[in-house]
């Protein structure tokens, strides 16, 4: 079954650099979102992964999982972000997210996170 | 890394000889490295004060300030700095130089830098420290100078009174004061009889000398409180806090009295001159100081005309 | 004529420095045990006659600020500017181990310069390293006190007239304090820096 696959980054760059680890044989349709009212707006139409950055201009990440746990919206989450504080690992593990994948992105690890968590 | 491509000095040789303060600390706070500048101008030389805690070698470090100094270094891994300006020195050390300008201690720079261990990690901190009490001393001088400017542009020269424009910052804070506390506040105006006379037919040195005099005697026969001016030409301006208008006529009165008795002299020649004054006490009506300052230039303008070298407070006698 | 960054060149910028701050927050925060809030950086081409106009738009500034400066060189020229809140720096003091113990109250000054170069050394490795340039920088010191931005970005005082400015914004939760740092890196150090970008850029 295709996976159904978000990737959240204002920054073009950086949803470039989590595009290119994505394991090259997967069988997956990828949308993109700019903000957070894009992603939601996308995890809304229903979606099986989100990869969510953390420093957003309108929503921050944080924000965005908060709204997915308001609106019961449950889609397995690997934050990617610059922001590496443990504190905001914590966090971000305490709003639902699934992982926390540290920029920039190294290609095994978010492979090997993947496989972790089932996605492989 | 710079190294020389032939076999150069001996690098060992160079840190302990160069001429800075240089100290290495390893994890545990022990000094591993300890080079003659520190030997020289501690008193301590290098085998007394190698392995051993830098804290306990040396009691007198602000202890809590560089740990958290090192701390930051060992976990960031990258420079830390301390400036002179911000604390004096880390180590107590004497200076050399011959003027103290009231310097009692080297003045200090440091930098504090992470160096990698066999492991690769940062294993220690170099501490390297700079002599700067020469450039504290001209920045000390620098100030002092500085500020000798600012007090001179508040000042007019040749009296060395306040000028206008300051006499005129003073009076509204003294003003100020008064409309929050109450409480009395008075000014006199001053100005000399037939000064341009003087000047023409006794020439503009004798002129400045009768300035001068009038000046030594108002700070003679006022209170440090009060505040005098020079307005310019033969205008002076007096602001009394906390004085009423009796006080303030009193005061002018003694005033003139010292005129009278101890003229200016110049060129060994007794200059005699007099003085007319306006007075005026600052009410709660007033909106702001011009007022108080019209009333006493209308009260000085009476006394010019009632005949000179005399006295008038405004409001009396149906002034207005 | 200094020619802007290419969109993509932007972007990337941006992004690199976003990696940057995430590195310097995470040093603040593991020195200080406290949250650092993140915005998104700023980055724009300025001239000097318009740089603290660009500043004031941008930053949510007072209208005041006390400034500390330091310059880097070696790889890329420019100067670091970190700007604060007057009087802010007593909301940190404790956090830095300066409380008023051995030498009295410590000094703004100390407090200012102190968060200043851990936050600027931290980014600017950050960008070293994803750049591949190095940095040197001198020690940090106060350059200016209480002072309106217009007169802390003077263009009269400024030795360029073109700069690529880069904005990061920290802010302390717990703590009432807010830091803008600014990044200026003047016209010869553009094209280095846009040769850096490029080289990343080719590897998407």
């Amino acid at each position: 079954m295709t996976l159904s696959v978000i990737v959240a980054d204002d920054s073009t760059l950086g949803r470039k650099q989590v595009l290119r680890a994505l394991p090259a044989d997967w069988d997956a349709e990828v949308r993109q979102a700019k903000n957070g009212e894009e992603t939601l707006a996308a995890l809304r139409e229903g979606a099986d992964l989100l990869f969510l950055d953390l420093t957003m201009p309108d929503h921050t990440g944080f924000d965005v999982l908060q709204m997915m746990g308001d609106e019961g919206i449950a889609c397995p989450t690997f934050v990617v972000s610059a922001d590496v504080q443990p504190r905001a690992m914590e966090r971000a593990k305490e709003l639902g997210a699934v992982s926390f994948i540290e920029k920039p992105v190294n290609v095994e690890t978010l492979q090997a996170r993947l496989a972790e968590h089932g996605f492989r | 890394m710079a190294q020389a491509v032939e076999p150069g000095p001996d690098f060992s040789a160079l840190v302990e000889n160069i001429n800075v303060g240089i100290v290495v600390v390893n994890r545990d706070h022990e000094i591993v490295c300890w080079n003659r500048f520190m030997a020289a101008h501690s008193g301590q030389p290098a085998d007394e004060v190698v392995g051993a805690n830098i804290f306990t070698a040396f009691p007198e470090l602000p202890e809590r300030w560089l740990r958290q100094k090192l701390r930051s270094v060992f976990l960031l891994g990258h420079q830390a700095f301390s400036s002179w300006e911000q604390r004096p020195y880390l180590f107590k050390f004497p200076h050399n130089r011959p003027i103290t300008g009231g310097v009692d201690a080297m003045r200090q720079d440091c930098t504090f830098f992470p160096l990698a261990d066999a492991s690769g990690e940062t294993g220690y901190v170099c501490i390297t420290i700079f002599d700067m009490t020469d450039a504290s001393i001209y920045q000390e001088r620098l100030q002092r100078t500085t500020q000798e400017l600012e007090e001179l542009s508040a000042r007019d020269r040749l009296t060395w009174l306040y000028n206008r424009g300051q006499f005129e910052t003073e009076l509204l804070a003294a003003f100020r004061h008064r409309e929050r506390h109450g409480g009395h506040l008075s000014v006199i105006l001053l100005d000399i009889d037939h000064f341009k006379t003087i000047n023409d037919h006794q020439g503009h040195d004798t002129g400045d000398a009768v300035l001068r005099h009038l000046a030594a005697c108002i700070r003679n026969r006022f209170r440090v409180s009060d505040v005098a001016g020079r307005f310019g030409g033969e205008e002076f301006a007096l602001c009394l806090p906390e004085t009423d208008a009796e006080g303030a006529r009193l005061a002018a009165q003694r005033l003139r009295q010292e005129i009278h008795d101890e003229p200016a002299v110049h060129n060994g020649m007794a200059v005699s001159f007099t003085v007319s004054m306006g007075v005026s006490e600052a009410d709660s009506g007033m909106p702001d100081p011009e007022a108080l300052m019209k009333e006493a230039d209308l009260a000085l303008y009476q006394a010019k005309e009632a005949g000179r070298d005399r006295i008038v407070v405004y409001g009396e006698n149906g002034a207005s | 004529m200094v020619e802007p960054l290419s969109e993509d060149q932007a972007d990337a910028l941006q992004e690199v420095t976003n990696i940057a701050m995430g590195r310097a927050a995470r040093s603040l925060s593991t020195l200080l045990d406290t949250f650092v809030t993140l915005a998104v950086p700023r980055v724009q081409l300025v001239d000097a006659a318009n740089a603290a106009e660009a500043v004031q738009e941008t930053a949510n500034l007072p209208d005041t600020v006390t400034a500390v400066r330091q310059a880097f060189f070696h790889g890329l020229r420019g100067e670091a500017l970190t700007l604060f809140a007057p009087g802010g720096g007593h909301n940190v003091a404790d956090l830095l181990g300066l409380d008023a113990d051995e030498l009295g109250d410590p000094p703004e000054d100390e407090i200012l310069i102190e968060t200043s170069n851990i936050l600027v050394g931290a980014i600017l490795s950050g960008l070293g390293e994803q750049l591949e340039t190095q940095f040197s920088y001198t020690p940090p010191s106060i350059f200016a006190t209480n002072t309106p931005m217009d007169r802390v970005l003077n263009p009269d005082d400024l030795e360029w007239t073109t700069a690529l400015l880069v904005e990061v914004t920290f802010t302390l939760e717990s703590r009432n304090f807010t830091c803008h740092v600014l990044v200026l890196l003047a016209e010869n150090s553009i094209a280095v820096i846009r040769q850096a970008l490029d080289r990343l850029l080719e590897e998407f």
